[in-house]
């Protein structure tokens, strides 16, 4: 009777034992240098947002510093690559070849997972050299390649409409798309905020360009969205749209208040 | 993963019935273990005293647990313990006429009585007649048991410490007798002590005698030499000291050749050079007391950086406990991290 129940205890005591305890999960990996490229990377990125492209090329180099001590292919092959995107920026094509060519060398030799980055920033590249169909052509491709990744199928479908310089656009699959992402952005799911940001401003710049109705709103949203943001830079862009809005409408006051406006927060800028 | 309300009641409601369930197996098994459940015949006996008793112990028989004492009472009128005692049903056959109660004081904690009950001696009883329920079986000390005794009915056994006690005076009787042949054995240890002494003694006469005194000697000897060459030793300071007073005054006189460099440099710069130094002088002065004020804070910044890493240490082993509960895995999300090159410029 006495073994019988201290039998019972036992499988029940290594029951609530098995349910309240796990094995440890020791994080055996080392991630100093990840995390110091990882700062550096986020602080090129914002530096370049804020277009003070200089300073990011400088924090991409010491991200990839660390990114090499630690041989993170990958991370050191985007990292190339965000350095020609500047180089690119700054019309310093040579640079933007060799880093792009560094970027090609670490997929083809060492079989870094890069292959899509690469041919985007090749188009980026090809566009900046005035080939519009083909950086066009290119970005297609890119969004059906990405087509199970929404947010990077939709950057590269608007890419490819920035691109084309087409001057009617879809309005419905623009509002439709900046809806989508705009989703992803409250449900937290949103990877990449620029992304949304890119999205944001052409759709203000288009119907400006367009003289859409619904051009004052996008730039409301423009503005609500890079305040958040805190890029002043592109704050001030977003007041340059209304002015040349207000201009195109006849409407002085207006254009007249943007216009100081825009000279406020461009005499209050620190660069 | 997000920690859901519901999902948390039902880990209390969880872990609430879990403890009911344990409740109530340990309060079985402490029943079961107390024979709550066994069939059981009651006795009595008297017993003298009370001491271990509290503890109620158990009953054996040739090793057997066949029961336990259930409790006890003073009778205030004889003095007496009545005490009340319950046997298994299985062994009730065992509790016969004439069979007494032994009880046994632990030899080191006295407290602890075992009881062993003892049944008459075969040869003496023709046949055992079970006892009623209920009935009274006397103890081997009182009056009825020890008339069982005197009769031949008990076979009584041995008293074991006794026994030992007994063995333990025989040995001290022996060590004391003369033709024993351990006889005087610490006597034999005391003189070996004697004896190592004066082995000491001796030892030490040797040192005396041997070289090692004068080597100390020789070594006073080379000291005193040492002392005689000192004051040549003092000659040379002395001249040492000399050439160094020259070397002083001749840089006395640089310094006064060079006593005032600020007017030679102003005379070279067109009076410039000595506004910019005086400025800098300044910038150099706040510089100065800023660093100062660093300075003195030193140890305050070596406490901070290192409560800082304390905490921080803390916090990393913290979300790894967290990380690894299993209710709440994967409940911290990693910052999605950006290695795409899809950018907004």
């Amino acid at each position: 009777m006495i073994k019988q129940t201290c039998t019972v205890m036992f499988v029940m005591f290594s029951l609530i034992n098995i349910g309240c305890s796990s094995a440890p999960e020791k994080q055996y990996r080392v991630t100093k240098y990840l995390e110091l490229a990882s700062t550096w990377m986020a602080r090129g990125d914002r530096k370049r947002q804020e277009e003070k492209l200089a300073l990011a090329l400088s924090n991409y180099q010491t991200s990839y510093k660390y990114a090499n001590m630690r041989n993170d292919l990958t991370l050191m092959g985007i990292l190339h690559l965000k350095q020609a995107t500047i180089y690119i920026n700054q019309n310093r094509f040579e640079q933007a070849l060799v880093s792009i060519d560094k970027a090609k060398a670490l997929h083809q030799y060492e079989g870094a997972d890069i292959v899509l980055p690469i041919r985007s920033v090749e188009a980026k590249f090809t566009n900046a050299l005035g080939k519009a169909t083909l950086a066009k052509n290119m970005v297609n491709e890119l969004s059906v390649e990405y087509k199970n990744d929404i947010e990077k199928h939709i950057y590269y479908r608007w890419l490819g409409w920035l691109y084309s310089g087409e001057n009617s656009r879809d309005w419905e699959r623009v509002d439709s798309d900046l809806n989508t992402l705009q989703q992803l952005k409250s449900s937290g799911t949103l990877n990449n905020i620029e992304i949304l940001s890119f999205a944001i401003y052409y759709n203000a710049k288009w119907r400006v360009q367009e003289q859409d109705r619904q051009a004052r709103s996008a730039i409301d949203m423009a503005l609500a969205h890079f305040s958040e943001l805190e890029l002043t830079n592109r704050i001030k862009a977003c007041y340059l749209l209304a002015v040349q809005w207000y201009e195109a409408n006849d409407d002085k006051d207006k254009a007249m208040y943007f216009s100081m406006r825009l000279k406020e927060i461009s005499t209050n800028m620190p660069f | 993963m997000q920690h859901s309300v519901k999902k948390t009641n039902n880990i209390v409601l969880l872990f609430g019935v879990a403890g009911i369930f344990m409740l109530l197996i340990m309060t079985a098994m402490i029943l079961v273990n107390n024979h709550t459940f066994a069939d059981k015949t009651y006795y009595k006996t008297i017993l003298q005293d009370a001491s271990g008793l509290s503890a109620l112990p158990a009953i054996y028989f040739k090793g057997l647990k066949v029961g336990r004492i259930d409790g006890f009472r003073l009778d205030h009128e004889s003095n007496l313990i009545e005490v009340e005692l319950w046997v298994f049903r299985e062994y009730q056959n065992k509790v016969v006429k004439y069979a007494v109660l032994a009880g046994e004081q632990h030899p080191i904690f006295d407290d602890v009585t075992t009881f062993e009950l003892i049944l008459p001696d075969p040869s003496s009883v023709k046949e055992y007649v079970e006892l009623a329920p209920d009935s009274y079986i006397p103890h081997i000390n009182s009056e009825l048991g020890k008339s069982y005794v005197n009769k031949g009915l008990i076979a009584q056994k041995g008293d074991d410490i006794e026994s030992i006690l007994g063995s333990i005076n025989q040995l001290l009787q022996n060590f004391q007798k003369e033709d024993n042949p351990e006889a005087g054995a610490i006597f034999r240890v005391l003189d070996r002590v004697a004896k190592i002494s004066d082995n000491l003694m001796v030892v030490s006469e040797e040192v005396k005698g041997s070289d090692l005194l004068p080597d100390a000697e020789r070594t006073l000897a080379q000291s005193q030499q040492v002392l005689e060459q000192m004051p040549k030793v003092l000659e040379q300071i002395n001249t040492t000291l000399r050439t160094t007073e020259r070397l002083m005054g001749q840089a006395g006189s640089t310094l006064n050749n060079y006593a005032e460099p600020a007017k030679i440099i102003g005379d070279v710069t067109d009076r410039q050079l000595p506004i910019v130094l005086n400025n800098l002088n300044e910038s150099l002065t706040v510089m100065q007391i800023m660093l100062k004020d660093v300075h003195s804070e030193r140890e305050q910044f070596a406490i901070a950086i290192h409560s800082m890493q304390q905490v921080l240490d803390k916090m990393d082993k913290t979300l790894q406990a967290l990380n690894n509960h299993p209710m709440l895995k994967g409940g911290i999300e990693k910052q999605p991290q950006t290695t795409g090159v899809e950018m907004h410029d």
